[in-house]
């Protein structure tokens, strides 16, 4: 039964290891102002994917709001088109930044306001079913410093 | 035969010659103003119905969209927000941003209103029903398509243009303010009307 478990172990540590959770940074993490009234909320962040591999963000859930989406926008010649996508990739190595204008986690359905100070926990869902909790703190636009960080700017290997 | 040349020569150096100052005026305003763009509307806030007119003498900042707008929205309301308090007081007092909602199915005057002046203390937030909604979009030029979507707990987006229609003390619509643009470039732009 030991000798089970040992093997069991061994087996499965370097896959345990090797999730995709384990390989993605999670930077700059906010979330933005809103009152109760406006329903929606969007959290934006730079993830990292330290691994060489494509990952994706499948889904994600916030215990502020009644649903979590993720969503982009299209600048069609001016006209901001917001769509669900099913996923957002992280290519191997590089850095993906969900930000105002573009791929952002939303909010669907706010239970409450979202004030200046307070915390916003949001986990993310990975295409291996792997997860990450993350502290969001609440900001009216972008914390100082984000936008200097340029999209896939970050190159890890 | 000479006046005829002379005729076509005055046609192509007018046609050209309007291009070029097309461009101009395209590059300086970041998108065209057309001539008779704009004008008055009456929509309801919650403290009842509120025309451009009400704020002559004042530089009116108008942006449209809607309050389920998680970003496009709320970026744009900051960054007119921070310009706003960049002026000094006495600027601030003589600026006018108003944020009109064509999503009345969702938003509310009485939402709207809290929402405005959870911004900035003066800004009032107006919407009204949907041929009034069209008919300002019209006048300013501003587009929007509601869309349905189907695998999304929204129901449905406004596909909107994100611009801040800038008008002048007298009511008429003189700037447009492009998506994303940084509050000191929007100040200045405030400034040119406000002096």
């Amino acid at each position: 039964m030991k000798i089970f478990a040992l093997t069991g172990l061994i087996f499965f540590a370097p896959i345990t290891l090797a999730d995709v959770a384990f390989n993605i940074d999670v930077e700059s993490p906010y979330a933005r102002a809103a009152i109760k009234q406006q329903r929606n909320s969007a959290v934006f962040m730079q993830l990292k994917n330290r691994d060489d591999r494509t990952a994706s963000v499948v889904s994600a859930s916030s215990p502020v709001s009644d649903t979590v989406e993720l969503h982009t926008h299209i600048n069609d010649n001016g006209v901001m088109r917001m769509r669900k996508i099913p996923r957002i990739e992280l290519p191997g190595g590089q850095t993906v930044e969900l930000k105002p204008g573009g791929l952002h986690v939303m909010l669907l359905g706010l239970r409450e306001d979202l004030q200046i100070g307070q915390q916003v926990e949001v986990t993310l869902r990975f295409d291996d079913g792997s997860e990450k909790k993350l502290e969001a703190p609440v900001q009216r636009v972008m914390p100082p410093g984000a936008m200097h960080k340029k999209h896939g700017a970050t190159m890890g290997h | 035969m000479k006046i005829k040349s002379a005729v076509i020569w005055v046609a192509v150096i007018g046609f050209f010659g309007g291009l070029l100052l097309a461009q101009e005026l395209l590059k300086k305003n970041g998108v065209g103003l057309l001539p008779g763009q704009g004008g008055n509307f009456t929509l309801q806030s919650d403290k009842g119905p509120v025309s451009l007119v009400d704020f002559k003498g004042k530089v009116v900042a108008l942006y449209m969209g809607y309050m389920a707008c998680p970003d496009i929205c709320p970026t744009s309301l900051w960054n007119l927000t921070e310009a706003v308090k960049l002026l000094s007081e006495d600027e601030a007092s003589q600026v006018q941003g108003v944020f009109v909602s064509v999503d009345p199915e969702r938003d509310s005057p009485r939402a709207l209103g809290i929402f405005a002046r959870g911004f900035f203390p003066s800004f009032v937030g107006l919407t009204g029903e949907r041929n009034e909604l069209d008919s300002v979009s019209r006048q300013y030029g501003f587009i929007y398509e509601k869309v349905p979507l189907k695998d999304s707990a929204m129901g449905y987006v406004i596909d909107h243009s994100s611009i801040i229609y800038l008008i002048d003390r007298q009511g008429v619509l003189q700037a447009f303010i492009p998506h994303d643009t940084p509050p000191q470039k929007i100040r200045q732009e405030l400034l040119k009307l406000l002096s």
